[in-house]
């Protein structure tokens, strides 16, 4: 059974804030194993629909039911009581990092484990041996194990996302939601964030959904495309799927003037 | 694990085996007021003390508190057995406590009491109590605490309420204050008269004789009783027998070495022996109380004219039954001094009998007056004509500040709705201000600059160190600092639930508002009240001073704690809730690594603050500094109080050094 259950199901799902719309009865389902982008332009509901669907903001009620891997995350407008264990199966990756900035990159890294650790082991700071081992080569493998024993604080914004990736990796997830993980680093640290999302899903098979300002690195990193307008899904499809005249639709009109100032190269 | 629990049953037999040697003898708690008496109170009352214990068979202890709240408080729930108290304080404790009077002190010379003084300048007008009671508001007057017998009681039972006079509407302005600060402040000039008492006269001679020679005495009062010893009534009888033939006995027993010695103890403590008595000691305190409360409902601006009247025939009828009391007492005293004077005529036939005329003429003439007198009052005009003048104040500033604010002909003009509410926040606060002025007396602020001299007079006196003890002292401010330090960390640990409970985006609403309510109450309540409510269940002592000070300061932590948290940034936290972790390891995780350089830096700033509450609680016998500065004020020793203050300094500039240190380290 498991394993044909879909890594995201989405079902009519729609989200305001006040008036404002943010998600539109949108409905989505990501298999295992694929490498998705969410674009569009800001304020067009991706980051939104992410944050759904890790149950870090909840659905207006009537909304349906949001599930990772089968286990669901909320329903109706209501947090599911399983939604922890449906949490530590996707690691989150955010723009602005979210590590605890006071505590070590180690410590941060370890922090991966609390969804599977009894909480006094986590509340007290005492983890298992084999939570240590992990960190320490969830480090090694995304290249910032030199900086284990800085606090997160110290530590530039490149070396601080990859340490939020090696938290991902400790807390053994089955996907990675990245929501805006290079928006906020320069040029050389979001190729290699990025291409690190892209090693994990070939070579470890974890599924990646990221949203990107950037549709270049949509355009060279994934395979599938979710275009949103306006809280409306108006796109999904191959990333190949994504031509000149489906962009300007997604961005707007001036978006024809982009293009023709800096031609995007796939 | 297994370690621990054996430390504990350890732990457990210790304090068992130590209740079962305490049972042995039974053990009773004395106290002592330390009232305008040196420091070395325990000192002096130790070897008094130790005889008690040799010659009872109690183990005694000795507490010694300057306000009776604590001491009263402290006898009520059985925390304190026997103690020296003042006339009022023991009518208080026999009310309060269960308690009854079995002894009374004497002074060194075998005098019965002392005296309340009307005090003014020896240059001053004022020649009569007619002089002084013109009651056209333009004289000053200092009372003394609204408790003091000898500074408020007797000269509002004496002089005030017998001639149907409020001093607050006869004079300009009364003040209430201490012995000391009255007698200065008539020396000084800052008010026309103020009471004191001969007791406190003859200390001044001592230790400032030029200011004595400054004062003259306008008006003695009768005998004021001396101070009464008082017992819990469920002593037993065992108990009782001992300690009354203790008191009674002391200081004229044994050999002639042996009664030197005591009295010499005796004279060190002030005292010339014990007498017996009963709770008939308090009746003259009685009668003052009640003139005193008679004074208080005429004068109340508060009280509404039928409520008035009732408090007036209550306060009647207590004075008819005390009346009663009072006449059993004067026929008992009138027929031994009758019978006395007509052993007298027997044995000298031809003596007058003028003797016996004069007794009995003067038993009918002490009569006690019970009529009371109902006069009206009004309300003074002048509060609400200041609250007029500020709000007229208020209104003349908002509407300066919306011309000021009007539209702009150029630039971008702003919403009215915040002209409006800055208008009124700032056209408010000035009216308060205003409205404020005359009954905090910022009047008197070029008073400052004119008597400057005077105030340079007094602080000289500070000058004169006089380091004898500054041991004790330091000793003392280490006691302090210690109650400071564990009342500190007590609320620390009960902030930190308190702070995130209270904190909105960390809990309900539900819990916050209630919890919030309940920090305001921690906050709002003197650490005074909640000390004396400590000591019923701890007794007097240090104890009762670290919970007073961590409650206090949990109800003022656990707010900066919320305020912080409630600042932080979600980020961390959802990046930890995005693990999967629970809700104690978001907040340990997401929140506390955020906060901790803020609360750290609040609870060392607590820490430096409680070192100095900690010098309060003296006051109601919470060990410490306090309790030896506050004697030394009281006891005119300037350069005793200087050096304190000096070695207080110290401490809190230490304590604030550490605190930056530590501060710097953890941020």
């Amino acid at each position: 059974m498991a394993s044909v259950d879909p890594a995201l199901s989405v079902d009519r799902v729609t989200k305001t804030y006040g008036t404002a719309v943010a998600l539109s009865d949108a409905s989505l389902s990501v298999q295992p194993g694929e490498m998705v982008a969410l674009i569009g332009a800001s304020g067009s509901g991706k980051s939104t629909l992410l944050r759904l669907a890790s149950g870090l903001v909840l659905a207006d009620s009537g909304s349906g039911a949001i599930r990772l891997f089968g286990e669901k995350v909320q329903e109706n407008g209501k947090l599911s009581a399983r939604v922890r264990r449906a949490r530590a199966k996707v690691g989150f990756i955010f723009q602005q990092f979210n590590l605890v900035t006071r505590a070590s990159l180690y410590a941060n890294a370890m922090l991966g484990s609390l969804g599977q650790i009894a909480p006094w082991r986590g509340i007290t700071g005492s983890f298992p041996d084999d939570v240590r081992k992990r960190a320490m080569e969830a480090l090694e493998r995304v290249g910032v194990a030199g900086h284990a024993g800085k606090r997160a604080a110290n530590l530039s914004g490149g070396q601080q996302q990859r340490g939020a990736i090696a938290r991902a990796l400790v807390q053994r997830a089955e996907a990675i939601f990245a929501d805006e993980p290079i928006a906020s680093l320069d040029p050389v640290s979001a190729r290699r964030v990025m291409r690190l999302l892209a090693e994990l899903n070939e070579q470890d098979g974890l599924t990646v959904v990221v949203t990107l300002h950037q549709v270049d690195y949509a355009l060279k990193y994934c395979r599938r495309a979710v275009a949103l307008k306006a809280g409306k899904i108006i796109y999904d499809g191959p990333i190949s799927g994504l031509t000149r005249e489906r962009l300007i639709e997604i961005y707007g009109d001036e978006y024809r003037d982009v293009m023709d100032e800096e031609p995007v190269r796939a | 694990m297994m370690i621990l629990v054996r430390i504990l049953g350890a732990l457990a037999l210790a304090c068992a085996s130590g209740a079962a040697i305490a049972q042995e003898r039974e053990r009773i708690v004395f106290s002592v007021i330390s009232t305008e008496q040196t420091e070395a109170v325990e000192a002096l009352w130790q070897p008094f003390v130790e005889d008690m214990e040799e010659t009872t068979g109690l183990e005694v202890e000795l507490v010694s508190a300057i306000d009776y709240a604590g001491v009263i408080e402290a006898m009520r729930f059985g925390q304190v057995d026997v103690g020296w108290f003042s006339n009022l304080s023991g009518l208080q404790a026999i009310r309060l406590a269960d308690a009854e009077v079995f002894a009374k002190t004497l002074y060194p010379g075998g005098q019965e009491g002392y005296r309340s003084v009307i005090l003014v300048r020896d240059d001053s007008p004022i020649r009569t109590l007619e002089d002084l009671l013109v009651c056209d508001g333009s004289l000053s007057f200092a009372l003394g605490d609204p408790n003091s017998t000898s500074g408020t009681l007797v000269p509002l039972a004496y002089i005030f309420a017998p001639r149907g006079i409020d001093p607050q509407s006869c004079f300009s302005q009364v003040t209430n204050a201490n012995h000391e600060q009255t007698a200065l402040a008539v020396v000084n000039g800052f008010v026309d008269a103020g009471t004191n008492n001969t007791t406190n006269l003859d200390r001044l001679r001592q230790t400032r004789p030029e200011a004595l020679a400054d004062l003259r005495i306008l008006w003695t009062s009768p005998l004021i009783q001396t101070d009464p010893i008082v017992w819990r009534r469920d002593l037993s009888e065992e108990v009782k027998s001992e300690l009354l033939s203790f008191f009674l006995t002391y200081g004229f027993r044994g050999d002639a070495a042996q009664r030197e010695y005591e009295q010499a103890i005796l004279e060190d403590l002030f005292l010339g022996g014990f007498l017996p008595a009963t709770d008939e000691h308090l009746l003259p305190i009685r009668r003052l109380e009640l003139m005193r409360d008679l004074a208080e409902t005429q004068a109340s601006d508060a009280l509404e004219e039928g409520e008035r009247a009732t408090r007036l025939e209550q306060v009647e009828l207590a004075m008819r039954e005390l009346a009663v009391e009072e006449r059993r007492v004067a026929v008992r005293d009138l027929a031994d001094d009758l019978i006395e004077a007509r052993g007298r005529m027997e044995a000298e036939p031809d003596a007058a009998s003028a003797d016996i005329n004069t007794l009995v003429s003067a038993f009918l003439s002490a009569q006690p007056r019970i009529e009371v007198e109902r006069r009206i009052r009004r309300v003074t005009a002048s509060e609400l004509t200041r609250g007029l003048i500020g709000l007229g104040a208020g209104l003349a500033l908002f509407t300066l500040l919306m011309i000021r604010s009007r539209p702009p002909r150029f630039g971008p003009s702003r919403l009215m709705s915040d002209r409006l509410i800055d208008a009124a926040i700032w056209s408010g606060l000035f009216g308060l201000l205003i409205w404020s002025f005359w009954p905090a007396e910022m009047f008197k602020l070029p008073l400052l600059g004119t008597n400057a001299p005077r105030m340079g007079e007094y602080i000289a006196g500070f000058f004169q160190l006089d380091l004898d003890g500054w041991e004790t002292y330091a000793r003392q401010t280490l006691i302090t600092v210690q109650i400071a330090l564990w009342g500190t960390v007590v609320a620390v640990i009960a902030a930190i639930p308190f702070g995130l409970l209270a904190s909105r985006n960390i809990a309900p609403v539900w819990i916050v508002q209630p919890v919030r309510r309940l920090m305001d109450a921690f906050r709002a309540i003197n650490e005074l009240v909640v000390a004396a409510i400590f000591v019923a269940a701890v007794g007097l002592g240090p104890f009762a001073g670290v919970m007073a000070l961590a409650l206090h300061t949990t109800g003022v932590l656990a707010k900066l704690f919320s305020e912080a948290v409630e600042a932080i940034d979600d980020g961390p936290v959802e990046g930890v809730r995005a693990t999967g972790a629970g809700p104690m390891n978001e907040v340990v995780w997401g929140v506390i690594p955020q906060v901790i350089p803020l609360w750290a830096s609040y609870a060392l700033y607590r820490f430096e603050s409680n070192t100095r509450a900690a010098t309060i609680l003296g006051l109601i016998g919470a060990g410490g500094i306090g309790q030896v500065l506050i004697q030394n004020i009281r006891s005119f020793e300037y350069g005793k109080t200087a050096t304190i203050l000096l070695i207080i300094i110290a401490a809190v500039t230490a304590v604030d050094l550490i605190s930056q240190m530590l501060r710097k380290r953890l941020v």
